[in-house]
């Protein structure tokens, strides 16, 4: 499975847009808000078996796709 | 009187080097940011934006915008900042009622741009700030970058104009409901006393360094920047909400001062306890603002922070700065928000507005400097009144004259700092196909907050599911009003007299 896509689906779903930049702030663009990132610690905790603490949760993890993808990459090859 | 754009000239004068804003790599002088502004000034007079004429921002955190704010004013033009959580539909009534000469956007916000730009209510001078790297953008849109490298050869330095003290310099617009979302104007008068007082009761010098954590749009974070620019301190802008990225500001910026809402801490406790492992040996104050702190969080709050001063403010934009609880008596006296800031006078009135003794709970009314000239466009005899504001707050004043804020006369709660009425949340969720009737009650949550709890009842045969409702809100609410449970129902519980039984829905809600 690949991470990008399911990231960029979930992102998609919750923010009902399609085809952003994945290079781009998800906060700056509206996609994403404060309150979403709970839910989305949460999807990625489940569908990697991961376990995501406080100090994963940052602008540079969290801001765009490619952080993301970046930060789930490393944890999943640290297992 | 010192306007503000006369603080920043006087402090780039005194202080040329000195680092005035930082945001993220960047580190604005104070003379950088006079010449910056001083151009930006320029080009709007001479694309014809004179005295008295608004002007917008549309923007999250960014360096640019202090720049933008400055030029707005030594232009003689009204800065409307319009608070970068809104959607569409609350960024286009702003738009026709201010009905600015120009608007600066943010470049992240080109999409709402386009979109009110199809909506025909923007103007044609259009700046988009902060351009992201490799982005073109189409002309005429102008950008701030061109604009601060090609000054107009014409005009080589814009003499700003003369500003008089009650001419309106900036209109803030409320986070309330759709059609009463009210801009509130604010003097230039308002703006100097308020930022001189800030300063005299905060105890802000020039070795200040002031981390700014709300957009522009709240009177709080302008009131902030100004102080900062005043005492010749630096304002350390903060675009990311995440825990871990403000702590490392705080921590490697050397931050001397906070300015944040209860919510805020909360949040910050909750989701990053190890803040409290740390210590800040540069934070003098913290300052709160504005909801209910639940005494626990408080506290542990005061123990992390154990070298800092606490204050406790109170305010309504309509009267900009209200109350002050000084460090001296901020044990003694909590939860009280204080006692009135030089100038103001408070006083408690029932509902004949009738003053009521001490212990009495009746409205708030603000009296004397910081009220605001009224709301833009709109008469409002109800808020206005006596030239004191009539705050629609409950409170309280003790027998040494210290205010007790609590609560709200109407159904508006706060969340996050935001105001936010359950009826619209109703309004939106009513508005979905399918649904017959929707309520959505509030209840206080443990953190000294509020939840929503929204209830459905579905028209006859529609099979509504929750996903569409909640992907309906999603499009059609800013974060602070979305619910934090929905729930479907075969019908509602009615009370005697065939009314929708509210306090039954709360009791269900609080099982």
């Amino acid at each position: 499975m690949e991470i990008r896509s399911v990231i960029a689906g979930y992102i998609e779903e919750v923010s009902n847009e399609r085809g952003f930049d994945h290079s781009a702030n998800l906060f700056e663009c509206g996609l994403l808000t404060s309150l979403d990132v709970l839910s989305l610690v949460a999807f990625i905790e489940e569908k990697f078996s991961l376990e995501i603490s406080g100090d994963d949760v940052d602008m540079e993890s969290f801001g765009t796709i490619d952080g993301l993808v970046t930060m789930i990459d490393a944890n999943v090859n640290a297992k | 009187m010192l306007l503000i754009h006369d603080m920043l000239a006087k402090s780039a004068q005194n202080q040329p080097d000195k680092e005035a804003i930082v945001f993220q790599e960047r580190r604005i002088s104070f003379s950088e940011l006079e010449k910056t502004s001083t151009r930006i000034a320029d080009f709007l007079q001479s694309h014809g934006v004179t005295k008295g004429m608004r002007v917008a921002v549309f923007s999250s955190k960014c360096a640019d915008e202090v720049a933008v704010i400055f030029g707005i004013a030594k232009a003689g033009c009204i800065l409307v900042h319009i608070n970068p959580s809104f959607r569409d539909e609350k960024l286009h009534h702003v738009i026709e009622e201010c009905e600015p000469a120009a608007f600066f956007f943010h470049q992240n916000k080109e999409a709402a741009v386009e979109r009110a730009k199809q909506a025909g209510i923007l103007p044609s001078l259009l700046i988009c700030m902060a351009p992201r790297v490799g982005r073109k953008v189409p002309p005429p849109t102008h950008t701030l970058e061109a604009i601060l490298k090609n000054p107009d050869r014409t005009k080589q330095s814009c003499i700003p104009v003369a500003s008089r003290d009650e001419d309106i310099a900036a209109i803030l617009y409320t986070s309330g409901t759709t059609a009463s979302a009210k801009g509130i104007t604010v003097t230039h008068g308002i703006l100097s006393d308020a930022t001189l007082v800030s300063a005299q009761v905060l105890g802000n010098v020039s070795t200040d360094r002031i981390i700014s954590l709300t957009p522009f749009s709240f009177d709080g974070a302008l009131s902030q920047l100004f102080t900062a620019i005043l005492v010749g301190g630096t304002l350390v802008l903060q675009d990311s909400h995440f825990p871990k990225d403000i702590l490392k500001t705080l921590i490697d910026e050397k931050i001397t001062g906070v300015h944040a809402m209860p919510s805020f801490w909360l949040m910050m406790l909750e989701r990053y306890p190890s803040l409290t492992d740390h210590e800040f040996p540069n934070l003098r104050y913290v300052s709160l603002i504005g909801e209910v702190f639940p005494q626990d969080k408080l506290a542990k709050l005061k123990r992390t922070f154990h070298t800092s001063d606490f204050f406790m403010m109170y305010g309504t934009t309509e009267a900009f700065r209200s109350t002050c609880l000084a460090p001296a008596d901020f044990d003694e006296k909590m939860p009280s928000v204080g006692q009135p800031l030089p100038g103001v006078e408070i006083t408690i009135v029932d509902e004949h507005g009738r003053p009521c003794p001490a212990g009495d709970v009746g409205e708030i009314v603000h009296k004397g400097v910081f009220v605001s000239p009224g709301y833009w466009k709109r008469d409002d005899n109800e808020t206005f009144r006596e030239g004191g504001v009539y705050t629609g707050d409950l409170g309280m004043l003790d027998e040494d004259g210290y205010l007790y804020f609590v609560g709200r006369k109407d159904s508006m709660i706060k969340r996050m700092g935001f105001q936010v009425y359950p009826e619209e949340v109703e309004a939106c969720l009513q508005g979905i196909n399918g649904i017959a009737t929707a309520v959505v009650v509030c209840m206080p949550d443990v953190g000294g907050g509020y939840q929503l709890r929204a209830f459905l009842v579905r028209e006859q045969d529609s099979d509504v599911t929750l996903e569409t409702v909640q992907k309906h809100c999603k499009r059609n609410l800013p974060h602070y009003m979305m619910p934090d449970s929905m729930t479907f129902r075969s019908s509602m519980p009615q009370t005697g007299t065939c009314k929708i039984d509210r306090a039954q829905l709360k009791m269900e809600a609080s099982l």
